[in-house]
């Protein structure tokens, strides 16, 4: 049995979810708290995510904890780039860039179409799962999985209710 | 006035010393009248509100409002208290400390000069939807109702990344303990009273598309449901 599933579009690892959100590239910066526009879909291939990415768009990686669980980890690579990030649950609830050479911060985007691999390793105590996330211009996502891809993100969903 | 464009709010109940909530899970959307049974008054119960502060026609817009509960059959009665007399409903409209109230039987845990309950967003110039949404759902809580959302068997699919995104940041700037506190965590079964499945009550939670899984939504009514009546008609008929 798979250590991981895909539940619509949410990552499980026992207790853990994770959730590719989306974003307005020019809205997106290195640091900060990112607010999400929108889910994005995913399509399992075997062990591999297919997520599409516009060319105006950059993606963030939320994930959390259901239950009572003591932690997991996240850590996300792209070898190409020489890029990673790791985040460290329940502390951090997304992980909104990787550190390429440099210590520069990078966006998960795709600005210029084709695709981009990355290396996404999850981690609790007892369970672990290394799962491929392949970015796709929207149009090649839709011809490979069959599904319609998302519409282009407009604007900012309305700014959340007033708390008392 | 559409309803997508009524103001946005969400109030934070108290809870009280010894309350318990317990961790959340999100499965499907659902929501279901729920009240606590510790907090409940006891049926023939005169509930008298004071108003600490503003003009008497804003109080007689108030009280307009919250006698929505008292649908026929509900054996409680709600009355206006003077200045200095005894109150279990104590209203303030502080502007700055949002809309909220004690839920119950709780508020008697709170000094007599103090508010039970703020209208903070609720003036003569609210709008009528507005005004009825925040004030029903405040007097929802001041008759022992609790939100929707934290119903035991709430099946809301929740994307608990975009709610912390979102909360931690303006207006609200919650921590993360507050938005655990009062958006994921639920009730135990045991200690509340629920009734079926209504979409449509005054309780429910503002809920925006981003906030779940599956792109649901919810928005309070700003009237009572046939849900909610049947709910108050639960507790106290």
């Amino acid at each position: 049995m798979d250590p991981w599933q895909l539940d619509h579009d949410v990552v499980t690892l026992g207790p853990l979810r994770l959730a590719v959100q989306r974003i307005a590239r020019r809205h997106w910066k290195p640091d900060g708290t990112l607010r999400s526009w929108g889910l994005a879909p995913l399509h399992r291939e075997a062990e591999t995510l297919l997520v599409p990415c516009g060319p105006d768009e950059a993606l963030w990686l939320g994930a959390w904890l259901e239950d009572d669980a003591p932690g997991a980890t996240l850590r996300v690579t792209d070898f190409a780039m020489g890029a990673s990030a790791a985040a460290e649950l329940p502390r951090d609830f997304q992980l909104t860039s990787l550190r390429g050479p440099g210590g520069t911060q990078l966006p998960l985007s795709l600005p210029d179409g084709g695709r981009r691999i990355l290396r996404l390793e999850l981690g609790l105590d007892r369970a672990s799962a290394a799962v491929e996330l392949v970015l796709l211009a929207p149009v090649d996502w839709a011809a490979r999985t069959g599904r319609a891809a998302p519409a282009l993100l407009d604007q900012p969903p309305p700014l959340p209710p007033r708390l008392g | 006035m559409p309803t997508e464009e009524r103001k946005q709010w969400i109030c934070s109940t108290l809870d009280v010393e010894g309350g318990e909530r317990v961790a959340a899970s999100p499965t499907m959307p659902v929501s279901m009248g729920v009240a606590a049974k510790k907090s409940l008054w006891k049926p023939d119960t005169v509930l008298r509100v004071r108003f600490l502060e503003g003009e008497p026609a804003l109080h007689d817009r108030v009280m307009k409002a919250a006698k929505a509960w008292f649908v026929d059959g509900v054996r409680l009665k709600l009355t206006t208290a003077g200045a200095g007399e005894q109150a279990q409903i104590r209203i303030a409209f502080d502007p700055g400390r949002g809309s909220w109230s004690y839920v119950g039987t709780d508020s008697r845990s709170t000094h007599p000069s103090q508010p039970t309950m703020n209208l903070g967003w609720a003036t003569l110039d609210t709008p009528e939807h507005d005004f009825w949404s925040v004030v029903i759902h405040e007097f929802g809580h001041a008759l022992g109702l609790l939100h929707e959302h934290n119903h035991p068997e709430a099946l809301i699919k929740w994307n608990r990344a975009a709610v912390y995104a979102d909360l931690e940041g303006a207006p609200n700037f919650w921590d993360r303990d507050t938005i655990d506190r009062n958006v994921f965590a639920k009730f135990e079964l045991s200690k509340v009273v629920t009734t079926d499945f209504d979409k449509a009550s005054v309780m429910i939670y503002t809920i925006p598309s981003n906030w779940t899984t599956d792109g649901k939504s919810f928005m309070p009514s700003w009237k009572l449901s046939a849900g909610d009546a049947a709910t108050i008609r639960k507790l106290y008929a």
